[in-house]
């Protein structure tokens, strides 16, 4: 019943974690049954449970009720919490401005289906490489780039693009460049609401958090892989495409998720760096919570928005907790 | 009933125990709200307007149609002490009133030991909403005549104690001494006045070209100006620009189809000039030479041309245009006390202190260029003493009131379609 | 032709510099940081411009009281800073502790609870913060606005349900690695259960507990989604919001200044937190640069 319980080997594993592990199989029921109450570890958990709880779920519900309900003659909206009562045609009528005959929605919906996987792309073949560079040739600067790549992180999004907004001025650093080189004859008009601009600007709030995690699994890939393929006769290019790529894989689609899932709710972006012609769909919510009745519209396209994400984000989730299990 | 290790039922273990009343008590806020509202909605909860109400929405004040409010309460009585210690709220449109003045207010009452604090929106929608909602409870507010109906209905004012206005009756226009929108002044009093028309650099469009034109509002679609067009991010402002060029004078319209004419012509609008959707697009963007011409209140391009060229810059590189006929957009704000003021007597004496003459005159030169409507105010002599001659069109008349068009409230079905058409806007369509 | 194979060759080496890479990534850094820098040296322009240089002057970080136009003397900006800071700061103080036992809860608790709590939390962590927000605000606007009203409690409320997530995976990442041995040793020399967690888990968990704090206010110092919807009146309202509200309309560069405040705020605060996680990890073998940064990565 002891040492023929074979422990999971782990991932660039310790010595002393395999043993650890095995030992507790055997003795960490005894003891954790003995010692604490079966209330015990629940009751840890439970504050943060019951917070999520009121504070998470709940508005969950709400969002229902109001996107279900009704408004009142001055345009409030006046939430239904009984299922039975919901009224499904502030839904439907938000579905038609996507799908219907005078779809004016659709635009909005079609360009964020546009930019955000164009951003992510983006995101991912630059933030490969320079995340490949720093983990694997850096050398002794490692801990310099490390620092260098966090800093966005505690700079705040706003700041940064607001940066981004200054120099793009029909007046900014960048026209002024731009026509000091001769680029260009005339001032380019960047914020007028400029696909581009939009674009660049999600890759450059989003980027660092693809860089990190591809950077923390280029890291810690264990490097005689690596030269096993290389004594085996590949050339760099071809040990990167049948080694180091197949291998990132899991690395490259959390990646992914992390940047790709916040850009669908973005709007500010755009309100910053775009103009209406450039709306996505976080734009469109916003404008409904603003304006006076937008309360269901802004509901229903809330739901809607989880609907869109709901794949990725089960994807993402399971995939989470595969990984919480195994370790 | 749970089975221990030795197979012995157990009581409910405390681990279940806990599990279930964490459910509940998450369980509990909904369930109180269900009970709450139990009823069928729309048979309680929230109030059922009266036919006097209801008749009031469905037929907003119009100038030939003139509106007295319905009283839901007394006024304060003029007998009632002022706060003491307390904070103003006041809840405005940004860069709208001076901040001197404010502190002025505190000096003047200092003996009550007074603060004052400004809370600022960005459009009157969203001022209107955040009120509505409580999310601000301010103690004055500025609404402008389409939105007073629907907040009195909806018992969000209060009734103004005139006892305690004096200066009202003393410095204001004639015309304005019984407003249509507001019979007797029940609820509110004037601020400013102004005119929307059109503002446009003079050193790239020069003013024989806007006043050739036959239509002068067409200006704002020409193609050549691709890039150094704004008009105004206001849901009702900038429909109505839609209805004026195309001929359509009320622009408190309820036919459907003009509205829709006027915003499928709002989108031709921005994709051929990129028009950007701006509030601050004359006053500070204009002067600073970003845009060359656009929709423009006739304040804020005095406000440009006074505080926010550059140095060095002359007045007359500003011009503004408003049909000679007075056919275009007049409209005026106005300053109102909601329901839910904390502190009343206060807000009454910070009115009164904005009616008074010197103060009014000093908020329009030294601050926000807009025009307020006091007798003591010769609008012929205001060019060139305050407003430079290339802007003289930007002086609001008398006369106007007749000929304009106000933006007014309209009835909740008309009010939709208007709401649609602008989402239709905002959407990028 | 000797130009060819020498292309060639260098080509082929395989133990040769990665230009192309280095020069990539060298120019995102400068793309990355430099927009900011001119934004920060911008808050000292004597101008009003944000593009136009027009010499140095300190007019937006103190300038003159009358002139109520600098960071020091506008009470506005002042007021965005102080709310920003105090938004944060009991940020922290809930989630942190709040997070931090429910990963000591989940990673010990046994039966089908976990699954759902777990599940809530990551939940918690993946969804876009405009959803959360609009929910949020329609939850306190409707259905609690007896209890609770819009405005600094509603904002705390809200960061914590947004933040409360990341001291989770952050410590539980750290009892992975830390595994029972401690404890069941403190258990075998007769300690009991709950001197067992204070004297030996805790003490191992504070580098991690103290990371998440610090990556808990630089995240919610900058956030901006949900405290702005949770706003009531200007007072309520956090820098970021000024910000964003100022970028839209006509911002001088006092904005700049207090963004740069927030800034240096920010980095002294993380480089403090650094300095005493070095402190703490005293005895570990690991790089303690590596380690910090590797909690957030």
């Amino acid at each position: 019943m002891r040492s023929e319980v074979t422990a999971p080997v782990s991932e660039g594993g310790d010595e002393r974690a395999t043993r650890k592990r095995a030992r507790s199989v055997t003795e960490g029921a005894r003891t954790s049954r003995a010692l604490y109450p079966r209330w015990y570890w629940p009751s840890f958990a439970a504050p943060a449970t019951l917070w999520l709880a009121v504070l998470f779920v709940l508005p969950f519900f709400v969002v229902f009720a109001v996107a279900f309900g009704t408004t009142d003659l001055f345009g409030n909206p006046l939430p239904v919490y009984q299922p039975w009562y919901w009224s499904a045609s502030t839904f439907t009528g938000t579905l038609q401005r996507f799908f219907g005959a005078n779809a004016f929605y659709r635009p909005a919906l079609v360009r964020t289906l546009v930019f955000v996987p164009a951003a992510s792309l983006l995101c991912l073949v630059f933030g490969y490489a320079i995340a490949y560079y720093v983990a694997r040739h850096s050398g002794r600067r490692k801990g310099l780039f490390l620092v260098l790549l966090i800093s966005p992180f505690w700079i705040s999004y706003l700041m940064r693009v607001y940066a981004w907004q200054g120099l793009l001025q029909p007046d900014g650093l960048i026209n002024k460049a731009l026509v000091a080189v001769h680029l260009v004859g005339t001032p380019i008009n960047w914020l007028e609401g400029k696909p581009l601009t939009v674009i660049l600007g999600l890759v450059y709030g989003y980027i660092p958090y693809m860089i990190l995690p591809l950077f923390g699994f280029l890291d810690r890939i264990d490097p005689n892989l690596l030269e096993a393929g290389r004594d085996l006769g590949a050339s760099p290019i071809k040990t990167f495409l049948r080694v180091t790529l197949p291998l990132s894989r899991q690395a490259i689609l959390a990646g992914m998720v992390i940047v790709a899932l916040p850009m669908f709710g973005d709007y500010y972006t755009n309100d910053l760096l775009g103009s209406t012609r450039t709306a996505m769909f976080g734009n469109l919510i916003d404008t409904a919570v603003e304006s006076p009745g937008g309360g269901p519209q802004a509901g229903s396209l809330v739901l809607m928005l989880m609907v869109l994400l709901i794949v990725p984000l089960l994807y993402y989730l399971h995939s989470t907790r595969k990984a919480q299990e195994m370790a | 009933m749970a089975m221990g290790p030795h197979g012995r039922a157990r009581p409910l273990s405390r681990r279940a125990f806990l599990r279930r009343s964490v459910g509940a008590a998450a369980a509990l806020p909904s369930a109180a709200a269900i009970l709450a509202a139990c009823t069928k909605p729309g048979t309680t909860g929230g109030t059922k307007p009266s036919s006097v109400e209801e008749d009031l929405l469905a037929h907003p004040a119009r100038p030939d149609h003139p509106v007295t409010l319905p009283l839901y309460q007394d006024p304060i009585p003029a007998s009632t002490p002022i706060e003491e210690g307390a904070t103003l709220q006041v809840y405005n449109w940004a860069d709208y009133l001076w901040p001197r003045l404010f502190r002025e207010f505190e000096d003047a009452f200092s003996q009550y030991n007074v603060k004052v604090n400004l809370t600022t929106f960005n459009d009157i929608d969203e001022g209107v909403a955040k009120l509505a909602s409580g999310q601000v409870t301010p103690d004055v507010f500025f609404p402008d005549p389409s939105q007073i109906t629907k907040l009195v209905v909806s018992k969000l004012l209060q009734p103004l104690q005139h006892d305690l206005l004096p200066n009202l009756a003393a410095n204001y226009w004639p015309e304005f001494q019984n407003p249509f929108y507001d019979q007797g002044w029940r609820y509110t009093v004037p601020y400013t006045i102004y005119t929307t028309g059109i503002a446009y650099r003079r050193d790239h469009i020069p003013d024989e070209k806007i006043q050739s034109m036959s239509n002068p509002y067409e200006i704002l679609w020409d193609p050549e100006y691709k890039g150094r067009v704004t008009v105004y991010d206001d849901r009702r402002e900038l429909l109505a620009l839609g209805l004026i060029k195309n001929g359509i004078a009320d622009v408190n319209t309820g036919d459907p189809d003009q509205i829709n004419l006027a915003k499928d012509d709002i989108l031709k609008l921005i994709d051929a000039t990129n028009a950007q959707l701006t509030i601050n697009g004359v006053y500070v963007k204009m002067a600073e030479d970003v845009f060359w011409v656009g929709q423009s209140w006739s304040g804020d391009v005095v406000a440009a041309a006074l505080y926010y060229l550059p140095k060095g810059v002359s007045p007359d590189v500003l011009g503004y245009w408003y049909p000679p006929d007075g056919g275009g957009v007049i409209g005026n704000d106005t300053m109102v006390i909601p329901a839910s003021a904390k502190s009343p007597r206060l807000a009454h004496e910070f009115l009164n202190f904005m009616l008074d003459k010197t103060n009014a005159w000093n908020n329009f030169t030294n601050w926000n260029g807009y025009q307020p409507p006091l007798t003591s105010i010769d609008p012929t002599s205001l060019v060139p003493k305050v407003v430079p001659p290339s802007l003289s069109e930007a002086v609001v008349l008398p006369k106007y009131f007749d000929t304009g068009s106000f933006i007014l409230g309209v009835s909740p079905s008309i009010d939709a379609l208007y709401n649609q058409a602008w989402d239709e806007i905002k959407a990028g369509a | 032709m000797s130009a060819q194979i020498g292309v060639r060759r260098w080509w082929r080496d395989p133990w040769r510099k990665p230009r192309v890479l280095q020069t990539l990534t060298w120019g995102y850094l400068a793309w990355s940081i430099v927009p900011v820098l001119i934004a920060v040296a911008f808050s000292f322009n004597a101008g009003r411009s944000r593009s136009a240089w027009q010499g140095f002057s300190l007019r937006w970080w103190v300038g003159s009281p009358t002139a109520a136009e600098s960071l020091l003397y506008s009470p506005d900006l002042r007021t965005a800073v102080v709310q920003s800071l105090r938004l944060s700061f009991l940020t922290v103080l809930i989630a942190v502790p709040l997070g931090t036992l429910f990963a000591i809860g989940i990673d010990r608790w046994r039966g089908r609870g976990p699954g759902v709590a777990n599940f809530t939390m990551l939940l918690s962590f993946v969804v876009p913060e405009i959803i959360l927000g609009v929910a949020l605000f329609l939850a306190f606007t409707y259905l609690m606005r007896s209890v609770v009203h819009l405005g600094t409690l509603a904002q705390v409320l809200g960061l914590v349900t947004f933040q409360v997530s990341y001291p989770v995976i952050v410590v539980r990442a750290r009892l992975l690695s830390i595994g029972k041995e401690f404890e069941e040793a403190a258990m075998d020399l007769g300690a009991p259960p709950t001197q067992s967690i204070r004297r030996v888990l805790m003490p191992l968990l504070y580098p991690a507990i103290f990371a998440s704090a610090a990556l808990v206010f630089a995240d919610s110092i900058d956030d901006f989604v949900v405290v702005r919807y949770l706003s009531s009146t200007s007072a309520t309202e956090p820098l970021s919001v000024k910000i964003y509200t100022a970028a839209r309309a006509a911002p001088p560069p006092s904005v700049n200044a207090a963004a740069s405040f927030m800034l240096f705020a920010t980095l002294i605060a993380i480089t403090i937190g650094f300095l005493v996680y070095r402190r703490i990890t005293r005895g570990e073998r690991r790089s303690a640069a590596r380690e910090f940064i590797g909690f957030q990565v």
